[in-house]
């Protein structure tokens, strides 16, 4: 019995240490090149972005560089944008598109043109006044026509054609990020 | 005799040697005093500095000692050290403390390190004059200084918030720029006739001074280059790229005013804004009340509301009612809002003077617009308009103002000069009280009928 016994944890202790030996032998184990690659390619990238927010009175750009995470596609990486807008500054600043704002859909059209679908909740969560409504829509056409390539001209409709947010800018054109200096 | 003659002298020769006994130079002023440049070093007079301060000196000789107790802090100066005491703070300064004329020297470095608050007196160092200012709370702007370089005709603005400066109308013959802060010095006797700028003056209200230049025919372009410490703005005789254009003038006064249309913003189910209790509806309905019977009186026209109770109407629907009358000028009325509370001040929007260069009738070729652009025909006019009211009221202390050239949502489809007015933010208590009270609203209308009727006059 005690042989038996014996044997069973000889053949434990062997199969443990035959597999340490092979996890420390496996590709990805160590300072080799294959393992850096797998490394990469699970890691996250970021990227800094800049980001316009409206100063405390209403009259300037506050702009924001931050670090955002790196995303691949259009609608991921102006979602990530406008999240970042609708979270708010880290620094001074001020907040003006709602923070429930998601994007439903981007679409790139030609000539520059970038559609953002936005949720209801930008129309429903803008505080009123025109200013708020102006900040708020040129801190989206200001940053995406900063951070993303080939952005022209911004159009922002909400689940369909939008003639305004809050009764004051009219939406119902594509934006010139020129015209919100 | 002789012991009471060298007595004498002894103690004039110590009165004299005093710092705190050399009397304050003559270039100062209440407000300001002059900076001196004592081996590469800007240095301000211990007088000067306890005078704009209004702190008490104390002078102990013995140690070489200058205390100046000022309202909320005390200041310890020693002779030859370059550190100084601000209460139980000891601050290092770039240089020693120096005696010359028998008046302590004090680096102006030391200036920023002084406490200051709203109830204080703020010293900064306007590096352009070499002065030392106490700056109001709203912070000092200073006389331009002209220069000229080729074809380029520099305003140098010495001032705290050159940042915060705007074109407050872009038109050659009134060229208006608003920077905020008290103006602290007279302005220049002439200017150089070569240059572009023709005339210069200077309109200070409670928060601003807003510079009215007259600019010669022959300028293109400007731009303003906001510093630490000062605002300039060029004048090109050339179209410069990046630089901003002038607007086209608009056509001299009086205008033919028969019929006004005043457009209280939203209504029934549209709020607009709020705050509170406080709705924005209900604010454009009583302000337009209170307006029409003002320009009624003082122009003798016809005033017409897009609305005279709380309902909803389209922005279809308000420009069906100013097309329909005929009207001369449409006025929509509104309140602003914005998440932070420092928002405040009243802001014209007109339609940007850039889809209509030229004034009307003057002969441009046919060109077409679309109907949601009508009002942009009239841009040039709107803007003036604007200005006139924008100006009025930044000049009784309803600001700050600005005119914001973009096209509003109420002004889409109507086919007149017009402008949207945003008669205060409504987060702010100061605008918020002003529309709530009786007497704050019979004012606001007062004054904007006023801005009206004196565009109606002289364009």
């Amino acid at each position: 019995m005690a042989k038996r016994v014996f044997r069973i944890v000889l053949f434990l202790l062997v199969g443990t240490g035959l597999a340490y030996v092979a996890w420390r032998l496996a590709p990805g184990r160590g300072t080799n090149g294959v393992g850096t690659t797998l490394a990469d390619s699970t890691a996250v990238g970021v990227r800094a972005a800049s980001l316009y927010y409206g100063n405390e009175e209403g009259e300037r750009w506050v702009v924001e560089s931050r670090e955002i995470v790196e995303r691949d596609g259009l609608h991921a990486q102006a979602s990530a944008l406008l999240e970042a807008l609708a979270e708010g500054p880290r620094g001074p600043g001020v907040a003006t598109v709602p923070a429930a704002t998601k994007l439903s859909h981007a679409y790139a059209l030609e000539g520059g043109e970038l559609v953002l679908d936005l949720s209801k909740d930008f129309v429903q969560g803008l505080a009123g006044g025109s200013r708020t409504e102006e900040v708020a829509v040129g801190s989206i056409v200001r940053t995406m026509a900063a951070n993303l390539p080939n952005v022209r001209r911004v159009r922002i409709v909400c689940q369909g054609p939008l003639v305004s947010a809050g009764g004051h800018v009219p939406l119902d054109r594509p934006l010139d990020p020129l015209d919100w200096p | 005799m002789k012991r009471w003659l060298v007595a004498a002298i002894a103690l004039l020769a110590l009165i004299a040697a005093s710092p705190g006994g050399a009397p304050p130079s003559t270039e100062a002023t209440s407000l300001q005093a002059p900076v001196r440049s004592i081996d590469g070093v800007e240095m301000v007079g211990a007088n000067d500095l306890a005078r704009l301060l209004g702190a008490s000196k104390y002078w102990r000789s013995d140690v070489r000692k200058l205390l100046l107790r000022a309202p909320g802090f005390r200041l310890t100066l020693t002779e030859d050290i370059p550190f100084a005491v601000i209460d139980a703070r000891t601050v290092a300064m770039p240089a020693a403390v120096r005696s010359r004329g028998g008046e302590l020297q004090v680096p102006v470095a030391l200036l920023g390190e002084l406490p200051s608050d709203s109830s204080r007196a703020r010293l900064v160092y306007d590096p352009l004059a070499k002065r030392v200012r106490a700056a109001p709370p709203g912070g000092y702007v200073s006389a331009p200084r002209v220069q000229l370089q080729g074809g380029v005709t520099r305003l140098i603005v010495p001032c705290e918030r050159a940042a915060a400066a705007n074109v407050f109308a872009r038109g050659r013959a009134r060229f208006r720029v608003r920077v905020p802060g008290q103006l602290v010095e007279a302005l220049p006797d002439s200017l150089p006739e070569s240059g572009l700028v023709l005339d210069l003056r200077a309109s200070p209200s409670p928060e601003a001074v807003m510079f009215e230049c007259a600019i010669g025919e022959e300028a293109r372009s400007f731009r303003l280059i906001p510093a630490p410490g000062s605002l300039t703005i060029e004048f090109s005789r050339e179209s410069v790229a990046g630089w901003e254009r002038f607007a086209p003038p608009a056509p001299p006064g009086p205008h033919t005013i028969r019929m006004i249309v005043l457009d209280p913003g939203h209504g029934g189910g549209d709020v607009g804004a709020t705050h509170g209790d406080v709705r924005e509806k209900d604010l454009t309905l009583a302000l337009a009340k209170r307006l029409a019977p003002e320009l009624q009186k003082r122009l003798g026209c016809r005033v017409v509301l897009t609305r005279i109770d709380d309902r909803s109407l389209t922005q279809h629907e308000r420009a069906e009612r100013a097309n329909r009358e005929r009207a001369d000028l449409v006025i929509s009325l509104h309140v602003d809002a914005y998440p932070s509370s420092r928002a405040r001040g009243v802001r014209a929007w007109v339609a940007p003077a850039t889809l209509s260069e030229s004034p009307r009738g003057s002969g441009r070729p046919l060109s077409l617009l679309p109907w949601r652009d009508a009002a942009a025909e009239f841009a040039v006019t709107s803007r003036s308009l604007a200005e006139s009211v924008i100006g009025l009221l930044e000049l009784r202390g309803v600001g700050p103002a600005l005119v914001r050239e973009r096209m509003p949502v109420a002004l889409l489809g109507v086919h007149a000069p017009g402008m949207m007015l945003e008669c205060g933010v409504i987060g702010s208590r100061e605008d918020r009280e002003r529309l709530l009270s009786p007497e704050g609203l019979a004012r606001l209308a007062s004054l904007i009928a006023d801005g009206v009727l004196a565009w109606q006059r002289d364009g």
